[in-house]
């Protein structure tokens, strides 16, 4: 099991993820709200024909929503490979999953399909790159539901026209400290953008980091969408860099103070909850990104980001564990991973 | 910022308070937030309750129970309800009504961006050029020209496939 994200792209101490992703519906299948079992498994096995067919994607492992158990979807959802919605669902759908875990296809989601690319830093051309060709074959193959005026047609009509979300994943703590998220939160709304939890619609905003993301789908083109959000994330991006700057400089021994206090929790606490493993993250992720920790690397706190929560820890454990036990887990996980690093 | 509740850790929630009729936007923090959550606040705002609170006048007004889409057996009281449509032909079938909510959600109701390769052929070919002219037009504004030429070449194509 690969950690995401392994690479480093740009910005990307904080720019954790760059995510677009494309919903898709054939035009003679109902949408999920009307779908029977025999239409969903004719989505998959028309899915499965499309995919088979042709060898331009790379590699994809089938991940069957049927019959997998519910901490391997929970994992595959903490990796941001599929959508929360997809790890609930109780019928008849799946997801395609690329070798590097960076691509996938969900089939019979909120929508028929969800085509999703998912980079390191600020890298949403390239991730739009990658949707866009995908796309481009399985429309070869298949008939989608499009209409001149409104474009691609979705289940919800929040998501029509490009069918186009495009995500960036973003670690603020400077601004989160400093009070300036609010003021960031309603001019990103003012603008059709929204600011949310790292697991998307209705999640928390944890461990000082959010996903920006575009509301608007119809309208304007998907290079015109991603460019605005690549724009408004940099300045948000360069904010921040000015920010924790300005604090630094305010106060050098305080602000140490508080990097190297977490620092020394995350490295050698023996019990550490999702919670203050995010808290401490936070911290620490802030003091390797401005150089004053120096012994780790960002990927491997994305690892630790990664592989620390409840049901990933659970599928590296390789069996089940309660709430304490996880806890126990985490710490060590968390020891190993640095230690590693530090050898 | 501040946790508008406690006033002692960081807000890092958003929530929309729904009282009297409007919706008024608080910041606060997770525990705080996971405390109130059960008792007074709405979920968190997210697009179903942007698109509820888009429908939901409609909702109040009309008992629109006779449109129904005759594809699917959609009606648009369930769709009003759930915000989902049941299929494609949802779209013309409830176009009226659903237009004008197409149009308070993103603003217009034009699509700009990729066409399918396979539908290309049956879509609206003078509102194609008509569309690719004007942003034929903006290219040029933009002194975008290699990007003009292309949009130039899928005119013409068009105009000879007419």
């Amino acid at each position: 099991m690969r950690r995401l994200p392994v690479e480093k792209g740009p910005e990307h101490d904080i720019a954790i993820t760059s995510r677009v992703r494309l919903a898709r519906n054939f035009a003679d299948i109902p949408f999920s709200a009307r779908m029977s079992v025999k239409h969903q498994a004719e989505l998959m096995e028309r899915m499965q024909e499309i995919i088979s067919d042709n060898k331009a994607y790379g590699k994809l492992m089938y991940a069957d929503m049927t019959s997998m158990n519910p901490v391997d979807k929970v994992s595959l959802m903490e990796r941001h490979l599929i959508s929360p919605d997809l790890a609930e669902t109780k019928g008849n759908s799946g997801a395609y999953i690329n070798e590097n875990e960076n691509v996938s296809i969900m089939v019979n989601e909120e929508d028929h399909i969800r085509i999703q690319a998912l980079f390191s830093g600020i890298q949403l051309e390239k991730a739009y790159k990658v949707c866009y060709d995908i796309d481009s074959i399985i429309a070869e193959k298949a008939d989608y539901a499009f209409d001149d005026k409104y474009g691609y047609l979705t289940s919800c009509p929040t998501n029509i026209g490009t069918g186009m979300r495009a995500s960036v994943m973003l670690h603020l703590p400077a601004l989160v400290m400093t009070g300036y998220m609010k003021s960031i939160l309603e001019s990103c709304n003012k603008v059709g953008v929204t600011v949310r939890g790292i697991y998307g619609e209705n999640s928390d905003a944890v461990g000082d980091m959010f996903q920006v993301s575009n509301q608007i789908t119809l309208g304007r083109k998907e290079e015109e969408i991603i460019a605005s959000i690549d724009g408004i994330c940099k300045q948000i991006i360069d904010r921040e860099k000015t920010l924790r700057l300005q604090l630094y400089k305010q106060n050098v021994y305080r602000f140490e103070d508080r990097i190297f206090r977490s620092y020394g929790l995350f490295v050698n606490a023996r019990i550490i909850s999702t919670q203050e493993c995010f808290k401490l993250l936070s911290d620490v992720r802030l003091g390797v990104s401005m150089g004053i920790i120096k012994e780790i690397d960002i990927v491997t706190l994305n690892e630790i980001l990664v592989s620390s929560q409840p049901a990933t820890l659970q599928k590296i454990s390789g069996k089940q564990l309660n709430k304490d036990e996880r806890d126990i887990k985490r710490a060590e996980l968390i020891r190993m991973k640095v230690q590693k690093e530090l050898c | 910022m501040l946790c508008q509740n406690c006033q002692q850790r960081a807000a890092n929630v958003q929530f929309t308070q729904t009282k009297n009729n409007s919706k008024v936007d608080v910041y606060l923090c997770e525990q705080c937030a996971k405390e109130i959550r059960q008792t007074e606040f709405v979920s968190p705002l997210g697009f179903d309750d942007l698109i509820n609170g888009l429908f939901g006048t409609q909702l109040k007004q009309e008992a629109p129970a006779a449109l129904k889409c005759n594809n699917c057996g959609m009606e648009y009281a369930q769709f009003l309800r759930s915000s989902r449509l049941g299929c494609a032909k949802c779209y013309k079938a409830f176009g009226p009504k659903l237009d004008p909510v197409i149009i308070r959600l993103h603003g217009n109701a034009q699509h700009h961006g990729k066409v399918p390769g396979r539908v290309s052929s049956n879509i609206n070919v003078p509102n194609e050029i008509e569309k690719l002219k004007q942003f034929l037009n903006e290219s040029i504004q933009k002194e975008e020209y290699e990007e003009a030429a292309k949009i130039r070449d899928r005119i013409r194509s068009l105009e000879v496939g007419e």
